[in-house]
């Protein structure tokens, strides 16, 4: 089955679904608009074939450098007394989630990509169609807080569940405490320039 | 009768002849510090007497945010990451990794060409870290069962291997000897020889695991018909590697999307049979792994006997290797099962999204399906044969 294939079934059974496509890349895939994933979810599965999801990964795009040159990024940022410090603005990019799809167990893959807006990250579940995003959809909700529509037990997965904030955001600042317990944070450099001094 | 069935059964025969007794649930942790659990997991099940009504896995305290490292570190640098996720099939893992990582600088229009040698290097330290897991593998679950002696068989043989391992790279159990490229060092002659005798050995010590476990009749009672998952519940949670297979599932990525040069081996793909019970149960899972041991001393003696005596082990690289944008889904087959690996660039040094498809964490998801309705002592026989590894659920 080719990728314009799967774009025109997809167009006929959920029109106005596809937001755009790119099948020039290594891995072809499709835009989805993120209210209308579990339709075309069912459609991918009962349609197409595609039965088996194989991961469901979020992503924030903010600082995607659209350049194409990459630049270093810090994970976290202390200032001279080793404190954690505020990246200094919130982040305003957008985050996403990826599918990736198999026909199973005849072969052929798909992705499809969904975008949302940070300051509302609301997409539909898919869990209904394939089990298998329960729990990666609970980890993008984990580390990204995207809200995952009709999921019927949307937790945290790997964090506390009274944990704060979502970490696998870009912009996201370590915090000094949980629950009264001190986070240590300190880079090597910082903590033996601060022992030297002492 | 099953004996959740034949449970009820007794009790309805005492109702009738007294008042029934009060009953209510009754809610457990199991764990997280649980011998039967191979790490910290918690499993919070509510039991009905004997009867487990459901089982809530708790994950997460082994996490030690190895995607946000990833974001923070080269794509060289992330290699050690990638040890600490299966800790028992480190080989394995940095295999993926760096395949993906290959992957993804072809499909950028990067040159990558792997020498032979270090294509052979791969295969053998791969099959020998699948042998050396799936060791621990029947060991523990002799543990959970209740039989100690497996467990030293399986310790002697995979310290066999893990001398291998440290002859050729150093270290025991983070061996981070695969590079992006090809693979760190050569495998030194005595290695060779080493695995050689190795491989003689292994295959009398396979049948003799064969009599002390796999037709043991308490080891039969204990697993057959016990934690039985059918194909479609194994397919629709995603899991992979001996338990897809132990449901009967012919799929293994080594056979059916042949990567480096598994197309060059002749070897068998193990697949679960329902010989002692119903295909998809506890046994049909632990003979799959036996199976697949003995394929892969099959794969190793053939390895050995075709690879080169010498050659380059690293492909010419850049010192700093950037990778123009682009994206790659890739996996492989683990002891454990499919582990895959997303890795978006946009152009750095630094890749700019790395996500794990971890196999346990699928064949963990299961559990809250067929955990229902067993007795405890089977709940703990079914975990044992999922054969977890919490480091690849938590990364």
């Amino acid at each position: 089955m080719t990728p314009e294939q799967i774009r025109q079934t997809i167009e006929e059974k959920c029109p106005g679904a596809v937001l755009g496509a790119d099948f020039e890349v290594a891995e072809p895939y499709l835009q989805i608009d993120a209210a209308r994933m579990d339709e075309v979810a069912r459609v991918m599965n009962d349609e197409l074939g595609f039965n088996r999801l194989l991961i469901a990964a979020g992503i924030d795009f903010e600082g995607y450098d659209e350049a194409g040159k990459g630049k270093h990024r810090e994970i976290s940022k202390y200032g001279e007394d080793g404190k954690v410090v505020s990246f200094g603005s919130e982040g305003t990019g957008d985050l996403g989630v990826s599918y990736h799809l198999e026909v199973f167990p005849d072969g052929g893959r798909f992705v499809l990509k969904v975008r949302v807006p940070r300051s509302d990250p609301r997409v539909m579940t898919v869990s209904a169609v394939w089990p298998t995003a329960l729990w990666h959809e609970r980890e993008a909700y984990d580390m990204y807080g995207i809200e995952f529509t009709g999921h019927p037990d949307l937790r945290r997965l790997l964090l506390p569940e009274d944990w704060e904030g979502w970490p696998l955001r870009k912009d996201y600042v370590m915090p000094t405490e949980w629950n009264g317990v001190p986070l240590e944070g300190l880079p090597l450099a910082v903590r033996e320039k601060k022992e030297g001094q002492e | 009768m099953n004996r959740p069935d034949a449970h009820r059964a007794v009790a309805a025969r005492a109702g009738d002849v007294a008042p029934p007794l009060k009953s209510q649930l009754l809610h457990i942790n199991m764990g997280p510090q649980h011998p039967a659990t191979h790490g910290v997991l918690r499993l919070f099940v509510t039991t009905d007497g004997e009867i487990v009504n459901q089982v809530v896995p708790y994950i997460g305290y082994l996490h030690r945010c190895a995607e946000k490292e990833a974001e923070g570190n080269t794509y060289h640098q992330y290699i050690i990451y990638t040890d600490r996720m299966d800790y028992l099939a480190a080989m394995n893992c940095n295999w993926t990794y760096v395949l993906a990582v290959e992957k993804l600088m072809r499909s950028v229009g990067m040159e990558v060409e792997i020498p032979e040698y270090a294509e052979y290097a791969r295969v053998i330290v791969g099959e020998l870290n699948r042998i050396a897991s799936h060791l621990i593998a029947f060991g523990t679950y002799g543990l959970d069962i209740g039989a100690f002696t497996p467990f030293l068989h399986a310790i002697r043989e995979r310290e066999a291997i893990l001398n291998i391992f440290e002859k050729i790279c150093g270290a025991r159990l983070m061996y981070s000897y695969f590079d992006i490229g090809g693979v760190k060092w050569d495998i030194p002659p005595e290695a060779i020889e080493e695995i050689k005798v190795f491989v003689d050995l292994f295959w009398k010590k396979l049948e003799e695991y064969d009599t002390l476990l796999s037709t043991n009749e308490i080891f039969i009672q204990r697993t057959a018909n016990v934690g039985v998952i059918s194909p479609e519940d194994a397919i629709a949670y995603g899991t992979s590697g001996p338990v897809l297979r132990g449901s009967g599932v012919d799929w293994d990525i080594r056979k059916n999307e042949p990567y480096s040069i598994y197309d060059r081996f002749d070897f068998k793909t193990a697949v679960g049979s329902g010989k002692m019970g119903t295909v998809g149960d506890c046994w049909d899972r632990y003979k799959v792994r036996m199976d697949e041991m003995y394929e892969s001393t099959r794969i190793i003696a053939q390895a050995i006997e075709q690879m080169p005596a010498s050659g380059e082990v690293m492909a010419s690289m850049p010192k700093v290797l950037k990778i123009p944008p682009g994206e790659i889904f890739y996996r492989a087959e683990n002891p454990k099962g499919e582990l895959g690996f997303w890795i978006v660039s946009d152009g750095g040094t630094v890749p700019f999204r790395t996500k794990t498809r971890s196999p346990s964490l699928h064949n963990l998801s299961v559990i809250e399906k067929i955990g229902k309705g067993q007795m405890i002592s089977d709940l703990v026989a079914t975990v044992g044969s999922l054969d977890l590894v919490l480091g690849e659920i938590d990364r």
